[in-house]
């Protein structure tokens, strides 16, 4: 029964921290849209606009979408989650 | 443990620096935060905005703040923070203890070997 209860309540929390995560990248999505549009109106090329808008936001952003835009790094990240999915699955 | 520490003052300082601006300006998106924090500390917060969305959210988790979808300069959506009443409580208890702290380090800067001899 405890064992019941705790899966319930893991199931909650992961859940709730999916929405969380899914809320924060929207949020995050909006406030570079909104940088790159500031710096679009400064004057700035719409690449130079929306790089420099990941520059201020942070290192980490930046990094992420330089790695995803290398095409050949993406099957790979993609495969790799598919891979993890599947294990955790499994796992189950 | 160095590195944690100093992660952990700035985002104490940084929840502070959000509620402030919440109280004085109202309600605004996480983009208009970070730009009038930015204003204000002078642009020493002009880089790593990215670390305002964890405090938002652990602001909210504590209830100190709320927040909802609205409609964004885009006309796409963003989420609008405002105060809570525990927030404004907060921020009066945050207020004191930084003037209490600043007090207490004027005193110190200001003494001199012979005061205690």
């Amino acid at each position: 029964m405890r064992f019941l209860r705790r899966f319930f309540s893991r199931l909650r929390n992961s859940t709730i921290r999916r929405q969380q995560d899914k809320r924060m990248q929207e949020e995050i999505a909006e406030h570079l849209a909104l940088q790159t549009a500031e710096n679009l109106r400064a004057g700035l090329a719409p690449a130079e606009a929306r790089r420099q808008a990941m520059l201020k936001f942070g290192a980490v952003e930046s990094m992420k979408e330089e790695y995803r835009a290398e095409r050949g790094m993406l099957f790979i990240e993609t495969l790799v989650q598919d891979i993890r999915f599947a294990l955790r699955m499994l796992r189950k | 443990m160095k590195q944690k520490q100093k992660t952990d003052v700035q985002q104490g300082t940084l929840a502070l620096m959000v509620l402030k601006t919440l109280d004085v300006l109202g309600p605004l998106h996480g983009y208009g935060i970070a730009r009038r924090i930015e204003q204000i500390s002078r642009d020493l917060l002009a880089v790593n905005q990215g670390t305002l969305y964890p405090v938002l959210l652990r602001l909210e988790q504590e209830g100190a703040i709320a927040s909802e979808w609205g409609p964004s300069e885009n006309n796409r959506r963003a989420r609008f923070y405002r105060m809570t009443r525990a927030g404004h409580k907060l921020l009066e208890a945050e207020k004191r203890d930084w003037e209490q702290t600043a007090a207490i380090i004027a005193r110190f800067l200001e003494v001199k070997a012979r005061d205690l001899a």
